[in-house]
């Protein structure tokens, strides 16, 4: 039968049954036609329909055999090495037995948990397995720890676990008539424990008295991970996908956990809250009238819980008094159990140090609700969850480190070691630098950026010394080198200070892949590595002014470039590494006194850049590095060789490329920055080359970007640098246009910015204190022309003021004279303020 | 309160909202809930007759639900799925009683399945007994009646997908004719024309499958 065709069948049936029963025969007749077949169906069906009921007429679950069967036997069947001794405890998905080692003479006992079948066993078999690996991660004394796991002969997984012989947390307390200071004692332990969780990146989710267990030692110990989830690091929550609330217990939930919003260490310091608040009063915080969702759902999202203080008052035998509770330990509980999770503690650590310090009799950090909370509440929630972003990350890279290395040196544990060795992999290769590269465009998270940036960097130093010989391994170290050595150049640099540790980390990656290639790994994929990391020292190493280096790794870089592109496997991206290179030595050579030679390196190199794009590669990359080689070479033979009229057509090249650049990619801050750079450097050609008003226009129009884009990132010092170099630039175009006091402007703002960074401060020559030599000469010559035209007293006044900053400024040119990059440019300016300074000194004495 | 009470609302908001992973597990939830509420259910019908079978997935949905915040669309989803567990439930029931009075190996993986899922509560009758002696006659013909209903259900979803759910929630849900309308949202005589035609369908071809 198909579907057409029983619909033909059933609208016949329900028709025929709407007749008379004695005239349905006939009916049927005239309906069917001489369609035999089709009418005898109908006809049975309809004698089925006026024959005897059968057990379809009263719901299946009437009839049906639902006592419960006979339940699986394990008592006394060998799992792993245990054999399984009896059944301690059972949930929704497990079943918890204690167990022995079989073959050992004095027995060890273990807890042995495995997963029942159920509905959808792939669901379980997932959560069982993350249960797995996240308990795997945790070492503390107060967790009951993993020993092992696995899958039965039959296919059932299981978990190995410490066997606690002890009782829940409340009965222990009771059963031993436990004071009031014995109780918070054990609270604080047990918050020790969930902190560590935390610290892991995991959330317990269901902390209550039955899941922390007191042994006979009255050591506390923390169990059933089973609805633990991981945190996810870029937002603190426990993310809905993989980690959805599957089940809890009501009387622990938080309101964000009933309104179905995913966890977070915030529902833990809930939990902890409902937890001591039973301890200390030995009542539940809420009693519902039923057991009904909605009636214990809207007691624990509406009603205040009552004050502990003033609940024992009604109970015989509480653990506390009322004038114990009032006071410190009412306002802990209630600030725990409070339904804004963001006015609970912000971490399990501080609920703890409050408890620490309300048992040492100091005054606790809680307190009710102030104007403070108020008001921090409305200021920067965004930046405020990147922070907490950054601080998890930062706790994962440290207890990875710590775990990690412990695990691994314990021969026992070998295999876990191994699986937290790619954990921490993984970590070096994409979270860290996700979470970096998500927090770099945002403003303020410098500090931040500098912390993860030095916990990546520990950790990494303590995986290059486990003495892996996996090749593998070594690769993805190398890697990892090379990005923090990234992150670091870019955090460097927007910082103004120099590149050292970058060139540390580069200068990691770079022995890793030279061992490696020593060891006979030639490929493609390690000549390209090679070559890039070669390259990056180049660069760095020359704005580091450590020229041997960088003149070293760049012809390394060529030689590599010019080996990978002869290969017949060569991609257009390793000729556009090629061209780079020339660009990078040319630029080199260039500086170190061949000037003609460096520069015809680099045109060849960008005539390599240019050849890529007529071969129809337009991307972002390519692009850049032609408008780069053109910046660089009109920049040097401005700067060397005063050369201005081609370094202005160069200029107006590489601004083209970039305002197209800007024009296709409208978001990217650091383009717009760029092209403020090279907009500067027109300027500046257009004005040496007597387009005044170009040069002006120009000027302006940099300075105006560069202010843009250093109010919309305050903090970054690099922005306020340039912006500050942008405004001494400005003023040489106002000077040619007379506009003397608009230029004296322009430059006092230059050096109030430049003067305010952290350059300024610093005991070696930098470019900040360049620029602000720089700029003083220029404040100095135009003191001098406005000394012209005044008189008497306040000529003299000019003067002496001009005389003071063109002094300041020679000494940063005497000091710059022996700085390998900015030498030739502080002999000009050196002989400038030389002539100046006699005049100005004679005359105003 | 069960256990699992807060995660069925949740699951069910989170299925509505489009996340297609929850589906399975608001049914692995329903089912491990589903089944220990029969278990009571069982347990109460020993004492006190006068309860209704018929009431479970309802009690279920009181139980599990927040009714005054319910959604109709959450409603009608609930019955739905609930219906589809209960089937689920019954059957696996159905087919591990006749594996186990088959004997053998079998029974040992499929009395697995049956495990009483009663959440944190510790176990009277820990002990197995001979499975063969404990498997009264009238369960075995219930049994396979179920079985056999499973597969003809399963078979007219090929016909007619619409009319093997509205089977399915007055069946195993046993779900009122009322509440099976509003779950597939079609009339209440569009239910009974369906349910009617159904039923003459089923009692043929289980007499055709005794023969």
């Amino acid at each position: 039968m198909t579907p057409d065709h029983w619909r033909r069948v059933k609208a016949l049936l329900c028709d025929a049954l709407e007749q008379e029963p004695h005239s349905r025969e006939a009916w049927l007749e005239q309906a069917c036609g001489d369609d035999e077949e089709l009418r005898c169906e109908v006809r049975s069906l309809i004698a089925a329909h006026d024959g005897p009921p059968s057990f379809i007429d009263s719901p299946a679950i009437e009839h049906a055999p639902l006592a419960p069967l006979v339940r699986p036997q394990w008592i006394g069947r060998t799992v792993g090495r245990y054999r399984i001794l009896e059944e301690i405890g059972r949930g929704g998905m497990s079943v918890v037995f204690r167990a022995a080692r079989s073959e050992e003479q004095f027995e060890h006992e273990v807890a042995i948990k495995l997963l029942h079948p159920s509905h959808d066993n792939d669901i379980l078999m997932r959560r069982f397995r993350a249960e797995r690996q996240m308990l795997a991660r945790l070492s503390h004394p107060n967790i009951a720890h993993l020993l092992d796991g696995g899958t039965t002969e039959d296919g059932v997984p299981y978990l190995v676990m410490e066997y606690i012989r002890g009782e829940p947390v409340d009965v222990y307390c009771n059963r031993r008539q436990l004071d009031l200071t014995a109780r918070l004692r054990l609270f604080h332990t047990l918050c020790d424990a969930v902190h560590y969780v935390h610290r892991h990146l995991m959330v317990h989710g269901d902390l209550k008295c039955s899941n922390v267990l007191v042994n006979e030692d009255g050591v506390v110990k923390l169990l059933d991970f089973g609805i633990a989830r991981l945190l996810d690091p870029t937002d603190g929550y426990a993310h809905a996908h993989t980690t959805r609330t599957v089940a809890l217990t009501p009387e622990s939930a938080s309101p964000e956990q009933i309104r179905g919003e995913p966890l977070t260490t915030a529902s833990d310091v809930y939990a902890l809250g409902v937890l001591l608040y039973r301890l200390l009063t030995g009542q539940p915080v809420y009693r519902p009238l039923s057991d009904a969702y909605y009636d214990v759902a809207r007691l624990i999202c509406e009603r205040e819980p009552r004050r502990p203080s003033i609940v024992v008052q009604d109970v015989a035998n509480a653990p506390a008094t009322t004038a114990q509770l009032r006071g410190d330990l009412d306002t802990i509980i209630l600030k725990a159990l409070n339904k804004d999770p963001e006015r609970r503690y912000a971490s399990v650590e501080q609920l703890s140090q409050d408890i620490a310090w309300h048992l040492g009799g100091f005054p606790v950090l809680a307190a009710p609700d102030s104007v403070r909370y108020r008001v921090r509440k409305f200021v920067g929630r965004n930046r405020t969850l990147v922070a907490a972003a950054v601080m998890l990350a930062l706790s994962l890279i440290a207890g990875i480190v710590a775990t990690g290395w412990q695990a691994h040196r314990a021969e026992r544990e070998r295999q876990r070691a191994e699986r937290h060795f790619d954990d921490v992999r993984s970590l070096a290769q994409t979270f860290m630098v996700d979470v970096h590269d998500s927090i770099t465009s945002l403003p303020g998270t410098l500090p931040a950026r500098e912390r993860i940036i030095g916990h990546s960097l520990r950790y990494l130093d303590a995986l290059a010394q486990e003495n892996t010989s996996d090749p593998q391994v070594q690769r993805d170290l190398a890697r990892a080198y090379e990005r923090v050595g990234d992150l670091q150049s870019d955090f460097l640099a927007s910082n103004l200070q120099n590149n050292e540790t970058a060139i540390a980390s580069y200068r990691k990656a770079w022995e890793l892949r030279a061992a490696l290639w020593e060891q006979g790994a030639r490929d493609q994929t390690m000549l390209r590595e090679r070559l890039v990391v070669s390259l990056k020292l180049a660069q760095y190493s020359q704005s580091n002014r450590l020229m041997d280096e960088a003149a070293r790794y760049a012809s390394e870089a060529l030689e590599l470039a010019s080996a990978l592109t002869q290969r017949a496997d060569a991609t257009a991206d390793d000729s556009r590494l090629l061209g780079t290179v020339h660009v990078v030595q040319g630029a080199l050579r260039a500086m170190n006194g061949e000037l003609d030679e460096g520069v015809g390196q680099i045109n060849r190199g960008a005539s390599i850049l240019e050849q890529i794009i007529r071969d129809g590669d337009t991307g972002i990359k390519v692009r850049r590095n032609l408008a780069g080689a053109y910046s660089r070479s009109a920049d040097l033979l401005t700067h060397i060789g005063g050369r201005h009229e081609p370094a202005y057509a160069l200029h107006m090249r590489s601004l083209d490329i970039y305002e197209s650049l800007v024009r296709d990619h409208p978001l990217d801050a650091e383009l717009r920055k760029e092209a403020a750079y090279v907009l500067m450097d027109a300027g500046e050609a257009a004005a040496h080359t007597g387009r005044a008003a170009e040069g002006l226009r120009r000027r302006q129009e940099a300075v105006d970007r560069l202010r843009a884009l250093s109010d919309a990132d305050p903090e970054r010092e690099e922005l306020r640098f340039t912006l500050g170099w942008a405004l001494g630039d400005l003023a040489d175009s106002l000077k040619d246009h007379r506009r003397t006091a608009d230029a004296t402007r322009s430059l006092e703002e230059a050096q109030s910015l430049l003067g305010a960074l952290s350059g300024a401060r610093a005991d070696r020559l930098n470019n900040t204190q360049f620029l602000i030599g720089m700029n003083d000469m220029k404040l100095g010559q135009l003191l001098i022309s406005q000394a012209d035209g005044a008189s008497g007293a306040s000529r003299k006044k000019l003067l002496l003021e001009a005389c003071t900053l063109l002094h300041k400024a020679e000494q940063v040119f005497i000091a710059a004279n022996s700085d390998a990059v900015l030498a030739a440019e502080a002999a000009q300016h050196l002989r400038s303020v030389q002539t100046a300074v006699p005049k100005c000194a004679s005359t105003s004495s | 309160m069960p256990n699992s009470a807060l995660g069925v609302t949740q699951l069910l908001a989170h299925w509505r909202g489009g996340d297609a992973a929850a589906l399975p597990q608001l049914m692995t939830l329903l089912y491990q809930e589903l089944r220990s509420m029969a278990h009571d259910h069982v347990r109460r019908e020993r004492r006190d007759h006068t309860l209704q079978g018929t009431a479970l997935v309802n009690e279920a949905f009181v139980r599990l639900i927040n009714l005054e915040s319910v959604s109709v669309k959450d409603r009608a989803h609930f019955f739905a799925v609930a219906s589809t567990v209960m089937r689920r439930i019954l059957v696996d029931y159905a087919r591990a009683r006749l594996s186990a009075k088959r004997g053998g190996e079998a029974q040992r993986i499929s009395s697995d399945a049956l495990e009483d899922a009663n959440a944190h509560r510790p176990h009277e009758d820990a002990q197995p007994s001979s499975v063969d002696d404990d498997v009264p006659l009238i369960d075995m013909r219930a049994s396979e009646e179920i079985s056999a209903l499973d597969n003809l259900l399963s078979r007219l979803a090929t016909l007619d997908q619409r009319q093997a759910q509205v089977v399915e929630m007055r069946y195993f849900g046993g779900l009122t004719v009322e509440q099976t309308a509003q779950a597939l949202a079609i009339s209440e005589a569009t239910v009974k024309r369906e349910w009617v035609a159904a039923r003459a369908w089923l009692r043929r071809e289980l007499a055709r499958t005794e023969q």
